[in-house]
């Protein structure tokens, strides 16, 4: 098989989990930090229905802006994510077809799976499950979702995500994320074509020109916004209220003006706002 | 006779839990057939990632005919209990037997297949365990530690039909997951063990740990190479794998200027592979790695293996260059831009406090400025790029920084060693001047959170101060550091501008150092009597203790444990109010002689146990309790002027004889 790009490995990944039932959905466009947030995982993982789904999700964290220069520390990179709800019980297997799909082929690689349990508190969310390795690389991370919102789970799903930068970077064996080849024209357009700007710019913003005392009114601004939407029961819109939060909480965090303890407090909030946001969306189930 | 083979295949168990918890079930499974009186040859537990596997050889066909016995209620017990009691084990009155007043149901209980017992104990001991994380799976709500696919349980050659989470058991099982992934008809214990070597699954941990061993030793021999082999390390990669395949892969030449500990991090931490050297000591370009799968060619992971670890150390150096082109003072400006704690100013403020406090207790013991150099220095690799993105590297990286600007070799390694001890096996063996900014650091940031309200609660402890405080008793230990603790306190806390509590950290410490003492095999009770009161002087604190312990298993200190004793008691149960004056003229010869004795004796036990006899022959002439209210007075006076001295040593009404 040619070397994939990066939209190949996109591509080629959509096409897989659309085979296996899934719904492709776009990234959501408000800033989130992992594909988790997208509420099609972080609420529509809760209650009792089937659904399964796949998307790409553009990420911000601010607290990675490295002005471009680390070879694979981004402030603005891409998530693959496939969420099964109930999770199939050959999900293992399904895993390893759709690293397939994208040039792994598990009977000439040395796939391992090694203990990784992930939790996202400024959500309330937690899991257990596992990286998948492939010769030593991190390729996946499974992990069967047990609370969102510091709620039980009713069908437990599996999410599979992908962290496509450095799957580009392992599958084109390039040294930096600014290498990738995005497409197969000749010469090809690179990730660094296209970004590396923006990630310049971007770093500068969190960690240097971000004005701290917009940012913490912006974050006042979208809490009572999510409290406003709970009240009148809205929770999806109230979420998207939350995810603004969230994320102006992430870039006062980069820029370093929170103590530990201001941090834990707001972190303590965005909690309680999803934790709320959650509970309500169940509720008008 | 007849076996038992019990297969819970599942999706990956993590490493760390394996061993441990396939033995436990084997524990309480047979725990349960020994308490019904079932006998058994041999029973061994089996564990890889995918499966746990018990085995009980040489069980009976059948449980014989026996009597069991339950206890009822007392024989005048309320008439309802009485029928309770009759109704639970389905029998009369007059069929009762009667022992020390007590009702008891003997029942005569018909033979039973071992198998039906087997069964009922087999899904107890599965529901009733508990692993140290679980999870409910989409298809059953009962919590195990990844979703258990199959249960394979068969009892003399046939299926027993357990049932647990949403499985039923059978007689099938599976290879290894990519070299042999077809299902198995399972018969028998022997036929399970040949099938699964044959589908490239080797049942023992023990026996695949050491497979790996031999790999290893063969791989090295043939280079010449020394293998650095962890156990903890080892454990894990055992249980990572049901088919260990190690495969030798090498290191670009320009990564070995990087320093060791950068490379040792990359692999073993990141990596789980084991590094080699050379038998000189120094770092092998080449790491082994322990793959679960064995194709005819394997080159196609070695290179995998080699591009994974390139690309880490490219990062690494990357970010090293980086560091060493950035000058100290930059890196200090960087610190202040780093909160240490919101009320307790950045990182830069820090490091002046601990050069004013490094000064202070390094005073005399280590020359002035090398002490302040490496206080200065010894947070700047905080804001590397290096410890940016390998954090458990900081202070090894600051090293190799003060090293590059060609400071002194004792302030490099001081800087390195200020972290420590860094755990529970570290003694705190670190050079002299690392102690002493260790120290500095470390009672610093006590004192600091302490002023911030952020003391210890019994339940939290989020900025590990009782790990710090253990870490200064450790460090003051090993260097017999004669340091007062009050004084170090109040001198951190004049660098704060403020003033604290002081008697409640001497406390707090004190607390952390009887833990301490506790866990290096001190006797509770001694450690108790020697520290009852709070030590401003841990080192004096712990060389008393020693003499007190040494001194308990000399032959001679019991008679002395129990003169002083006795004194104590004495003195306790009297009513009156005791005091040190003397009235001479009240005095008998004994009482002179025991007087003059003790004004000679200092409280040390090897001046205190001279004083055995006279107190003995003492007691035995002389009644303490006189008629006389001024005589006994007098007396319980006299046997306070002991008491107090012995209470410079220890309080011995708390030693145990």
């Amino acid at each position: 098989m040619k070397e994939l790009s990066f939209q190949d490995i996109i591509f080629y990944l959509q096409k897989f989990w659309a085979d296996q039932g899934c719904a492709i959905l776009q990234g959501y466009d408000s800033e989130v930090g992992a594909g988790t947030l997208h509420p099609a995982t972080a609420l529509m993982a809760l209650g009792p229905k089937p659904l399964k789904l796949a998307y790409v999700q553009p990420s911000r964290r601010p607290k990675d802006s490295r002005y471009g220069e680390n070879p694979n520390r981004l402030s603005h990179y891409y998530q693959f994510q496939a969420l099964l709800k109930p999770s199939p019980e050959n999900i293992q297997e399904l895993a390893l077809e759709s690293l397939k799909s994208i040039g792994i082929d598990c009977t000439k690689h040395d796939i391992r799976f090694v203990e990784d349990d992930w939790e996202n508190p400024t959500i309330g969310a937690w899991g257990l499950g596992w990286e998948l390795w492939c010769d030593g690389m991190e390729v996946l991370q499974f992990t069967y979702m047990q609370q969102i919102g510091e709620i039980e789970c009713e069908l437990i799903p599996a999410e599979l995500t992908y962290g496509l930068e450095r799957l580009a970077m392992y599958i084109q064996n390039v040294d930096h994320f600014t290498k990738i080849r995005w497409n197969n024209t000749e010469p090809p357009l690179l990730y660094g074509d296209l970004f590396l700007k923006q990630e310049q710019e971007t770093s500068a913003y969190a960690l240097e020109y971000a004005d701290v005392e917009i940012l913490r009114r912006a974050f006042l601004d979208s809490e009572n916004e999510c409290k406003n939407c709970l009240e009148n029961n809205l929770p999806l819109a109230a979420y998207h209220q939350a995810l603004k939060a969230c994320h102006n909480f992430n870039l006062l965090d980069a820029r370093g003006a929170l103590s530990v303890t201001e941090r834990a407090s707001y972190m303590a909030k965005v909690r309680g706002l999803a934790k709320a946001c959650c509970q309500k969306w169940i509720d008008k189930q | 006779m007849s076996e038992l083979l019990l297969e819970l295949f599942s999706e990956e168990i993590p490493a760390r839990m394996q061993v441990k918890a396939a033995n436990q079930m084997l524990d309480n499974l047979k725990k349960a057939i020994e308490d019904l009186s079932i006998s058994y040859d041999n029973a061994e537990f089996f564990v890889t990632p995918r499966r746990i596997a018990l085995i009980i050889e040489g069980l009976p066909k059948f449980l014989p005919e026996r009597i069991i016995e339950r206890k009822g209620p007392k024989i005048d017990a309320k008439p309802e209990a009485i029928e309770g009691f009759l109704r639970s084990v389905g029998m009369k009155i007059e069929e009762l037997s009667i022992i020390d007043n007590f009702y008891y149901a003997k029942k005569l209980e018909a033979v039973k297949p071992i198998g039906e017992i087997l069964k009922q104990i087999i899904e107890t001991m599965l529901t009733s365990f508990t692993w140290p994380k679980s999870m409910r799976s989409a298809q059953s709500k009962v919590k195990w530690i990844r979703p258990l696919r199959n249960i394979l349980c068969i009892f003399d050659k046939n299926i027993l039909p357990i049932e647990f989470s949403n499985l039923k058991a059978n007689n099938i099982s599976y290879g290894h997951r990519f070299m042999a992934n077809a299902s198995l008809n399972i018969s028998s214990i022997s036929d399970y063990k040949n099938k699964m070597e044959k589908n490239f699954v080797i049942l023992s941990h023990l026996e695949r740990q050491e497979n790996i061993q031999k790999q290893i030793e063969k791989i090295t021999k043939s280079l010449n190479l020394t293998p650095v082999v962890e156990q903890d390390l080892l454990n894990e990669v055992t249980g990572l794998v049901e088919y260990p395949n190690v495969l030798l892969g090498r290191i670009d030449q320009e990564f070995l200027e990087l320093p060791k500990e950068v490379l040792i991090t990359a692999m073993k931490v990141h990596q789980r592979y084991f590094y080699l050297e050379e038998k000189t000591g120094s770092l092998a370009p080449y790491f082994l790695t322990v793959a679960n799968v064995d194709f005819k060619n394997n080159e196609q992971i070695i290179a995998g293996n080699e591009k994974v670890l390139r690309a880490r150390l490219s990062d690494a150096k990357f970010f090293y260059k980086k560091d060493l082109k950035t000058p100290s003072s930059e890196g200090l400006a960087r610190l202040t831009k780093m909160t240490f704690h919101h009320k307790l100013g950045n990182m830069f403020d820090k490091v002046n406090r601990i050069i004013a406090l490094a000064e202070f207790v390094g005073n005399g013991l280590f020359d002035n400025n090398l002490i302040k150099k490496a206080a200065l220095l010894c947070k700047i690799d905080l804001v590397s790029e290096m410890v940016g993105e390998f954090p458990e590297l900081q202070g090894i990286m600051g090293k190799y920084y003060a090293l590059h600007t060609k400071q002194e070799p004792e302030v490099a390694l001081a800087i390195a060693e200020h972290y420590r001890p860094i755990d529970a096996n570290d003694i705190g063996d670190t050079s002299l001047l690392g102690a002493i900014i260790s120290i500095a650091d470390k009672l610093d940031t006590i004192v600091g959170l302490w002023l911030a309200g952020e003391k210890p609660s019994s339940s939290k402890d989020p900025f590990a101060l009782r790990r710090s405080a253990l870490g200064i008793i450790k460090l003051i230990n090993h260097h017999s550091l004669n340091l007062s603790l009050s004084e170090l306190i109040e001198r951190a806390t004049r660098n704060y501008d403020s003033k604290v509590n002081i008697d409640e950290i001497l406390v707090f410490f004190n607390d952390r150092l009887k833990y301490y003492l506790k866990g290096e095999d001190y006797r509770h009770d001694l450690i108790m009597a020697s520290l009852n009161t709070n030590s401003d002087n841990i080192y004096q604190a712990i060389s008393n203790l020693n003499e007190l312990q040494e001194f308990v298993s000399l032959k001679e200190a019991e008679g002395f444990i129990l003169a002083i004793k006795r004194i104590l008691n004495i003195l306790s149960e009297s009513k009156s109010s005791l005091g040190l004056e003397i009235n001479k003229d009240l005095f008998i010869p004994i009482e002179q002689d025991l007087f003059n004795k003790i004004f000679k004796t200092k409280a040390t036990i090897q001046d205190m146990k001279g004083l055995v006899n006279i107190i003995n022959q003492f007691f035995d002439e002389v009644m303490v309790n006189d008629p006389d209210p001024n005589i006994r007075q007098n007396r319980l006076n006299l046997l306070f002027n002991i008491a107090v001295l012995s209470k410079e040593i220890a309080d011995f009404s708390l030693i145990e004889i």
